[in-house]
């Protein structure tokens, strides 16, 4: 290589330096440019919606312009904590329980936010009820703006209606139903295995007696703050009692736990399935399987899942087996996403009146989530709205706004969706959880939480979907974690004492 | 009176390493001035960064920031060494590096080796570039061939055991196979990749050796085995040693990739990297992997001056440092 | 005189031809498979699963990430990388082992550690960022995605068995000549030491066409997203959109199952015409006949 080709590339070297930084330099000092960090990708029209919203929020005087920068799913977790250690400039930021939020909080890096609320965000403030927020604060306090739309995750079952029609069953209106059901499909196709549960450990609610439980309105056996997804620590009823199910069995979990077995014996569950990446991906939606479970009440997953199925000739429909009665389910309101203030922002007024004007009416925060009105999308009556244009979503409204007022319902949920989704956005219809607004500090038991989850990720996934027998894997389990999980069980139940006390 | 001359003794010992220092520099200022872009890369790329691992030894804080965190001593490895399962891990971590390393690279040198020898020049470039295609192939993608390969239901293997009449082995519920399993995937991916390096060794070989040892009557596998093999054994010895180095690091990419969550196989495949991952994703404690990385770090260092210092015994030109 | 091939001669190379095809074969497959598969229509893919020839054509999966101007943007950014970063890596890689290589360099053998050393210890996630966000200001700069690997001390231990194999007459008849080490290694030794360099360029070009662990840690704005960012964040995507809340974000089909085998393609493609450029330079002859046992 000679010297002058060397020349001559150290000079396109420059050239594409000061390309770069012309690219990065920030526009005039008069707005100022609030940065906002958000899971997951750009929409298909959001750079077409950013200036829109950009120019509302100008004309009410809020004076900013809006940085988002996209973090991918699959390196969320470690960005943003990179971000918030490496003190980046940073105004807004995703985060939620099942992240890391508990943990960034006890590290200092999040604003508390009443003072801000109080002056600035009357708007965020009057959308979300008092339960959302007595329910939402951390150890007392306000760390995060609550983004959900219900009190409770919609959970449902989808299973293929047209085999459900071909063998010959009214819809399924039970978890009995829905067993009968997948037996008679595997009867019908031998090489399928109809239940099509998630085995990796960090999608673990999705596994099979995880989500069964989650319809269990008698004893309410749910998880604890300690682990968001494990019911190896749970709550039976109301008492805020902490239970362990390695010196308390509770029959319900048992029969579950050797239903699991039984399944996966008789071949309902894939042999393979705590290696499958792609579970509900890959087998339910290339017909593989029958049935799904789904975070919604209606039918109205991904279009273009639906379309696979329905180039298989099958059609999907939703199994939802949460009861309509009010007062038999238990929540503590806890909501899944928040959006919180960085301690180190220089803009916090301008962040929480950026928030703020996007809760202050429907036609903002639908422009928002859903784009421009009659160009990329439009009402259904009073509640729903459907698509024009383009892509579903505007901004990915759960990460950013999303409350329960003003959100629209997508216009192909049918009516039992509808009523269902009414009811789990009323705060009657729940018990209210006496350890609602608790907090679980994990630093004095942290160790004992790295060192039970590096175990539990043997044991439990294949618990939940029944590929090992439940009771020598219960035993092994227990050999190896049982003093540790004691640990922080006794931890937790202190802490719930002392909240309770209050 | 002897106090200070003693101390002047001290101060002249200082004084005379620095002239040297100099001298040397100064000697071969053109050579060292060569480095002098490298030296600065290493400085600030790769030995600034290690002040991140002092996290290991604190209670990391964004308020209090790297410097000025409480110093928790060794509170940070307890998650680790308190348990039983580091023992598995560390085990499992040094097997399989063992085996990819031992294996995969002998596998690679062969493959140098073999393919030097092809006189079919067309046949010669075609292998060498197909070769090389898995190492494109990511193992998220890898571990769906692998699926497709063994799964029980659809599997290419299974189905091959059907037809021919055994009985179809459940491979993603025998831990005992994966090691194995594992040692043929990194095959696959890296052999060609390895095998580059090799072949540019070979391409260094002066004709001449294997013209004399023609002359002398021996055969083209004895032209190998005395002319090829003895001059690739410097490299071979080299790419060994740093892969010992690195030998407490588990293939984090590959193992979660093809593994995942499968608890069934972590007893043999479950590798410090992953159990820390697994153990931490909760916790979401900076401080405690850091803790984690420095025992991979320092048991590595301390493994590889113990074999470097094996080698400069035995061949004292191939040695790394 | 020469021998006659005895049948140890004739097992040795059906051996060696046996071998290599084979291999050769078991690691072209699923890259055939993987390219015919990102042609065929998603709808048999769901159904069938992988196919052997393509049953019914389709470029669905390559239209869907070619569309909009991302991928081009990253195809972009992703040469310039690997252009740039390959080049300037080698330059101060080569010139670095050259140093260590050589017999008159006395500290060459302290340097060796420490360039070492790095290897083992690894980058704390925290001290790398703060270091080039922070410090460097390097952050959404494209000088983030090339300088972190400039030197990559595998490479430099590789080259360095490549020079010390070189005579030192060399040197010493240069010295001879009053030429000082700069012009040795610039005039004699890197033009003898094709293949060495040869390899070192292309493994850096390797690593800068398949980062995206620098583009995550670094890079905030898709202007200056690489290929393999783009392809992982669609990806992930693309997965947990399930999750999320059961709707996606494209009205239209995504073709997930070619979608996958599409972005294997597009990342081998361009990658795939470089080696065999850098091959020629794997012959013998280049190093002059430098090598002596």
């Amino acid at each position: 290589m000679n010297r002058t080709k060397i020349l001559c590339l150290v000079l396109m070297a420059v050239f594409v330096t000061m390309g770069a930084f012309a690219n990065g330099a920030k526009e005039g000092a008069n707005p100022v440019t609030l940065s906002i960090v958000q899971p997951s990708e750009k929409t298909a029209i959001f750079d077409s919606l950013l200036p829109v919203i950009e120019k509302g929020l100008q004309t009410d005087g809020v004076n900013v312009k809006l940085d988002v920068i996209f973090v991918p799913w699959s390196d969320l977790a470690t960005k943003t904590q990179v971000m918030l250690a490496g003190q980046d400039n940073v105004d807004l930021m995703f985060d939620a329980p099942w992240l890391h939020m508990n943990q960034m909080i006890a590290q200092g890096y999040y604003e508390e936010l009443t003072s801000l609320l109080n002056t600035y965000g009357q708007n965020i403030l009057r959308t979300r009820p008092k339960e959302m927020w007595d329910a939402n604060k951390f150890n007392g306090k306000i760390m995060g703006i609550p983004l959900g739309l219900f009190f409770q995750q919609p959970h449902g079952w989808a299973i293929r209606a047209d085999l459900r029609e071909k063998l010959g069953f009214s819809p399924l209106k039970t978890y009995a139903d829905i067993v009968k059901y997948a037996y008679a499909v595997k009867k019908d196709n031998p090489k399928m295995f109809p239940l099509s549960f998630d085995g990796n450990y960090s999608n673990i609610q999705y596994g099979l007696v995880n989500w069964k439980m989650l319809d269990d309105s008698d004893t309410n056996i749910r998880f604890t703050q300690a682990f968001p997804a494990s019911l190896m620590l749970y709550y039976k009823n109301n008492d805020g009692v902490v239970h362990n199910m390695f010196d308390e069995m509770d029959p319900k979990l048992d029969t579950a736990l050797k239903e699991a077995r039984q399944f996966y014996m008789d071949g309902l569950i894939n042999p393979d399935v705590l290696s499958i990446k792609d579970i509900q991906d890959d087998f339910y939606n290339t017909g593989k399987a029958a049935v799904l479970p789904i975070r919604l009440f209606s039918n109205n997953r991904s279009t273009d899942k639906l379309n696979n199925i329905k180039a298989l000739g099958g059609s999907s429909e939703p199994v939802v087996l949460a009861t309509k009665t009010p007062g038999k389910v238990i929540s503590n309101f806890v909501m899944d996403n928040f959006i919180c203030v960085t301690k180190i922002s220089k803009n916090k007024e301008l962040a929480i009146r950026f928030l703020d004007w996007v809760n202050k009416n429907t036609d903002n925060y639908n422009l928002v989530e859903h784009g421009v009105k009659g160009k990329d999308w439009a009402p259904v009556g009073t509640e729903k709205w459907k698509n024009i244009t383009g892509a579903e979503f505007g901004w990915q409204a759960y990460a950013l706004s999303w409350n329960p007022l003003y959100n629209l319902l997508p216009e192909a949920d049918d009516a039992n969706a509808i009523v269902m989704q009414k009811l789990i956005a009323t705060s009657s219809y729940f018990v209210k959880d006496v350890t609602a607004g608790f907090t679980f500090d994990a630093q004095p038991v942290k160790n004992e939480i790295a060192q039970y989850q590096g175990i539990e990720g043997k044991y439990y996934p294949a618990l939940m979907n029944g590929v090992l027998d439940p009771a020598d894997t219960m035993a092994k389990f227990k050999s190896e974690a049982a003093p540790t999980l004691k640990i922080i069980q006794d931890e937790l139940q202190k802490q719930i004492n002392a909240f309770l006390k209050k | 009176m002897e106090g200070k001359i003693n101390q002047g003794a001290g101060k002249n010992e200082f004084g005379e390493a620095l002239i040297r220092f100099f001298k040397e520099v100064k000697s071969n200022k053109y050579l060292y001035i060569l480095a002098i872009p490298g030296i600065l890369f290493l400085v600030v790329f790769a030995y600034v960064p290690l002040v991140g691992h002092a996290l290991a030894f604190e209670d990391f804080k964004l308020s209090t920031g790297l410097f000025h965190s409480k110093f928790v001593g060794f509170e940070n490895f307890k998650f680790f060494f308190g348990g039983r399962d580091w023992l598995v891990v560390t085990k499992n971590t040094l097997v399989l590096n063992g085996l990819f390393l031992g294996i995969g690279l002998s596998f690679a040198l062969l493959l140098a080796v073999f393919i030097n020898e092809m006189k079919n020049v067309p046949l010669k470039k075609v292998s060498q570039s197909f070769i090389f295609l898995p190492y494109f192939i990511s193992w998220q993608v890898i571990a769906i061939m692998i699926y497709a390969l063994l799964n029980s239901s659809t599997g290419f293997i299974s189905q091959m055991f059907i037809t021919l009449g055994l009985k179809p082995i459940s491979w993603y519920s025998r831990p005992d196979m994966w090691p194995g399993i594992l040692t043929f995937a990194n095959i696959f991916k890296y052999a060609g990749y390895n095998s580059i390096i090799f072949l540019a060794t070979i391409a260094g070989i002066s004709e001449e050796l294997y013209e004399s040892a023609r002359i002398d009557g021996a055969s083209r596998f004895q032209q190998v085995r005395h002319v090829t093999l003895p001059l690739l054994r410097p490299i071979f010895i080299i790419m060994l040693l740093m892969g010992i180095g690195r030998i407490f690091y588990g293939d984090f990419g590959m193992i979660y990739g093809i593994v995942a969550d499968n608890g069934v196989l972590f007893p043999t495949t479950d590798v410090i990297d992953t159990y820390s991952y697994r153990a931490l994703r909760q916790v979401g404690n900076l401080s405690m992997s850091s803790a984690v990385v420095l025992y991979q770090s320092v048991m590595g260092l301390i493994t590889i001056i113990v074999f470097n210092w094996i080698v400069r015994r035995i061949e004292p030109d191939v040695r790394l440092f | 005189m020469r021998r006659p091939r005895g049948v140890g001669e004739v097992v040795f190379f059906a051996l060696v031809y046996i071998v290599v095809i084979l291999f050769a074969l078991v690691c072209l497959f699923p890259f055939y498979l993987i390219l015919i598969n990102s042609f065929v229509d998603n709808k048999i893919l769901n159904q069938d699963g992988y196919q052997l020839y393509i049953k019914k054509l389709s470029f669905d999966s390559y239209k869907f990430l070619f569309q909009g101007t991302q991928a081009y943007t990253s195809y972009r950014v992703t040469l310039i990388v690997t252009a740039l970063g390959s080049v300037l890596a080698t330059v101060i890689t080569s010139t670095y082992a050259f140093v260590l290589s050589h017999r008159k360099a006395k500290y060459r053998h302290i340097m060796s550690f420490f360039t070492y050393v790095p290897m083992v210890m690894g980058t704390g996630l925290v001290g790398f960022y703060l270091l080039v966000a922070q410090w460097l200001h390097l952050k959404d700069t494209i000088w983030a995605l090339i300088f972190p690997y400039l030197l990559n001390p595998f490479l430099v231990f590789v080259l360095v068995n490549f020079f010390r194999a070189l005579p030192y007459e060399l040197y010493e008849s240069a010295a001879i000549d009053g030429a000082n080490d700069i012009y040795v290694f610039f005039r004699i030794v890197l033009p003898i030491s094709i293949p060495g360099i040869a390899t070192v360029i292309l493994f850096y070009a390797l690593t800068y066409w398949n980062d995206w662990w620098l583009a995550i840690l670094f890079i905030n704005h898709d202007y200056l997203h690489p290929l393999q960012m783009m392809i992982r964040s669609l990806m992930s995507q693309i997965n947990a959109t399930q999750y999320v809340m059961g709707r996606s974000m494209y009205i239209q089909s995504v073709p997930s199952e070619g979608l996958k085998l599409a972005t294997v393609c597009i990342t081998i493609g361009p990658i795939v015409f470089l080696y065999p450029l850098i091959q020629r330079y794997f012959v013998k002859g280049l190093t002059l006949g430098a090598v002596k046992g």
